[in-house]
């Protein structure tokens, strides 16, 4: 009975992520359907990038091994960004001018996808999978949770338990600078004082100073904004200080293998906003998330040997959307914006996507979560 | 304020023993290039994640894994000397940083591709924070005397000097110049990947985390005038703490600034090291 049941669950993961490609499986045929893919292969935001190129990877030999597109092969073409937007900017050129691509995946980074915003202004359709960015032209798209959405969801979750005033220690750069910002607003509109900030250096190998000040000042929770290295320094500077709050971080750590690392750090109360897909397995099973996930996730490690991390989702679902399109009207710019913007309730990895004309960025509140770090795991903390 | 002043005495004393570490590998190669090794950085990376993979991937124990990951420092280290910097070491300064830049981009290239891109933290080989700053601080200081007795004392550390002072008339007066020049590599690759293997669980690692560390390695080293290592132990400790009490009694945001302006004056007006 249990084989029957999991024969069942496979074919309907099978079905569900074939979503986006025709359902035959005859072999693509003819002129490939050329996607760019813009992505960080290497430099600062690597870790991200390399997980956009495997989702982009995976759903490629899916979409193929389910049909194509309309009958057509996609092809991806790749670039390294080499994390700079110079190198985005010279990539985008190349694609579009070059390689004649129906659309571009990628820019992982909020100067990057700036970059390259004037050269699409005019087309191909752009899927963006910086979470950070907010699409400022209407042949560009946001794939992920807005990262202002975080710091929401953050605050609010503070306001719910009590919480009146927080502190952040942030790095001292523009990500720094766009979570103070972003904090700050969101604070002030639930009732939430953020009472204190203080900053470090990516570089740094320690933040006593910082800790301590923090520690003086008695807040009721701590952000700590930062992502990879310094994390593990400014816990390890948490631990010795003794300072006892709930922590929250940024959902750019979630590198199972690294939050797995800082268990003997980790705070007795460790959390991250994050989407669906990073706590699929405790969802309820009729989540139509937890299934898609669970076959993704299981591929994936299969190919990649290792745990999907948040960029991979968020191409995944960028390619899925933009191979629907192609699918129903053609890869003409225009139309395939028009037919994106009226997609809505579309199921993907990392939530429910609902665009419309003035939402280019098609997850919102809905699609994000508190969850709860223990040793690596996250679980959702509501 | 004294809870705040002694965390910050303490976080930046062992911040700056890291430093001092480092310009510690910066001083023993320029014993061999008499120019800036932009790669220490790099070698320290490497040592930490040998480290990290003998004992989380190989399940190798600590206290063997440590001398296996240093040995494999300092077979690094001859690697860059025989590829990198044999061919060129006599040539004019800058020629040597460039080769020293193309080495470092190298190592972390292959950190990359060996080691991916995610941070690992390593075991610690002390149970506890304040055991293990104490282990990063106590390595420091006993890495600083023994370096500082070696060069001054020993042969092989006199020869190495001489080599540093002037190749071309150490060779004259019959000092292998060439093996002073290996044996400072190896020694600046295990230095280092004994620095890691101790600090590591304090300042993480990760294959691009050795640029951030070169920099204030780089500052200790010029404090010591690239030739004395107890002037190059202050010089890191003094980065160190200039960081955290700015970062402590004004601002975490400008630290970096009152950082360098202080050391750019000093630089200015100190000699360092150098002798009449």
């Amino acid at each position: 009975m249990k084989r029957w049941i999991a024969v069942v669950i496979v074919l309907v993961l099978l079905a569900v992520l074939a979503t986006g490609c025709p359902k035959k499986a005859a072999a693509p045929s003819g002129e490939p359907v050329k996607v760019g893919l813009l992505v960080c292969e290497t430099g600062a935001f690597s870790s991200y990038g390399l997980d956009n190129l495997n989702g982009a990877l995976m759903f490629a030999e899916d979409c193929n091994a389910a049909g194509g597109v309309g009958g057509r092969p996609l092809e991806l073409v790749v670039y390294n960004t080499e994390s700079t937007p110079a190198r985005a900017v010279a990539g985008a050129r190349k694609l579009i001018a070059d390689d004649k691509v129906v659309a571009l995946v990628g820019l992982g980074m909020v100067s990057e996808a700036s970059a390259a915003a004037p050269l699409v202004a005019g087309g191909p359709v752009t899927f963006v999978t910086c979470a950070a960015y907010q699409p400022e032209n209407s042949m560009m798209f946001g794939a992920g949770v807005f990262v202002p959405l975080h710091h929401a969801c953050i605050c609010r979750w503070l306001a719910a338990r009590g919480v009146t005033q927080f502190a952040l220690l942030t790095t001292n750069d523009a990500t720094g600078e766009v979570a103070e910002a972003g904090l700050r607003r969101n604070a002030g509109q639930s009732g939430l004082e953020l009472s204190i900030v203080e900053r470090m250096n990516p570089a740094d190998v320690d933040a006593s100073a910082q800790v301590a000040r923090i520690a003086a000042a008695k807040p009721g929770a701590l952000v700590v904004w930062v992502v990879g290295k310094p994390l593990g320094v400014a816990l390890r500077a948490i631990k010795t200080a003794g300072l006892d709050v709930p922590v929250f971080t940024s959902h750019g750590n979630r590198s199972l293998e690294f939050l797995r690392s800082l268990a003997a750090i980790e705070p007795a109360e460790f959390y991250m906003p994050c989407p669906v897909d990073a706590v699929w397995e405790s969802l309820p099973t009729a989540h139509p998330a937890r299934a898609m996930n669970a076959g993704f996730s299981a591929r994936y490690v299969k190919k990649f040997s290792k745990i999907p991390g948040a960029g991979s989702t968020d191409a995944y679902d960028a390619l899925a959307l933009l191979c629907q399109a192609f699918a129903a009207v053609g890869t003409d710019s225009a139309k395939v914006v028009a037919y994106l913007e009226a997609v809505k309730g579309y199921q993907g990895l990392a939530g429910t996507y609902d665009f419309s004309a003035e939402n280019h960025r098609g997850l919102g509140p809905d699609d994000i979560m508190i969850a709860r770090v223990r040793a690596g795991v996250l679980t959702p903390a509501d | 304020m004294a809870g705040l002043l002694t965390s910050a005495a303490l976080g930046g004393l062992l911040a700056g023993s890291v430093f001092a570490l480092v310009g510690l590998g910066v001083l023993l190669s320029a014993t061999a290039i008499r120019t800036v090794n932009l790669a220490v950085g790099e070698f320290y990376v490497l040592g930490g994640l040998m480290f990290f993979s003998l004992v989380a991937a190989a399940g190798v124990p600590p206290l063997l894994a440590a001398p296996l990951a240093v040995a494999a420092g300092a077979g690094c280290g001859l690697l860059v000397e025989r590829c990198a910097i044999r061919p060129v070491r006599l040539q004019p300064p800058g020629t040597i940083v460039l080769v020293t830049t193309a080495a470092a981009w190298m190592l972390r290239g292959t950190a990359q591709l060996a080691w991916g891109r995610d941070p690992v933290a390593p075991p610690a080989l002390a149970g506890g924070q304040w055991a293990q700053a104490a282990l990063v601080i106590g390595w420091a200081i006993a890495a600083t005397v023994a370096l500082e007795a070696w060069l001054s004392r020993s042969h092989p550390g006199r020869a190495l000097r001489a080599t540093a002072d002037d190749p071309r008339a150490a060779a004259g007066a019959g000092v292998d110049t060439t093996g002073a020049a290996r044996l400072a590599f190896a020694l600046t690759g295990a230095l280092l990947a004994s620095s890691a293997v101790i600090a590591g669980p304090v300042t993480f690692l990760s294959y691009d985390g050795g640029v951030g560390l070169l920099l204030r390695g780089i500052g200790a080293a010029l404090i010591g005038g690239m030739r004395r290592p107890l002037l190059v132990y202050l010089g890191g400790v003094a980065i160190g703490l200039v960081e955290s009490m700015s970062a402590a009694l004004w601002s975490s945001l400008y630290k970096d600034a009152v950082t360098f302006c202080l050391l750019l004056v000093v630089l200015c007006f100190w000699r360092g090291g150098d002798e009449p």
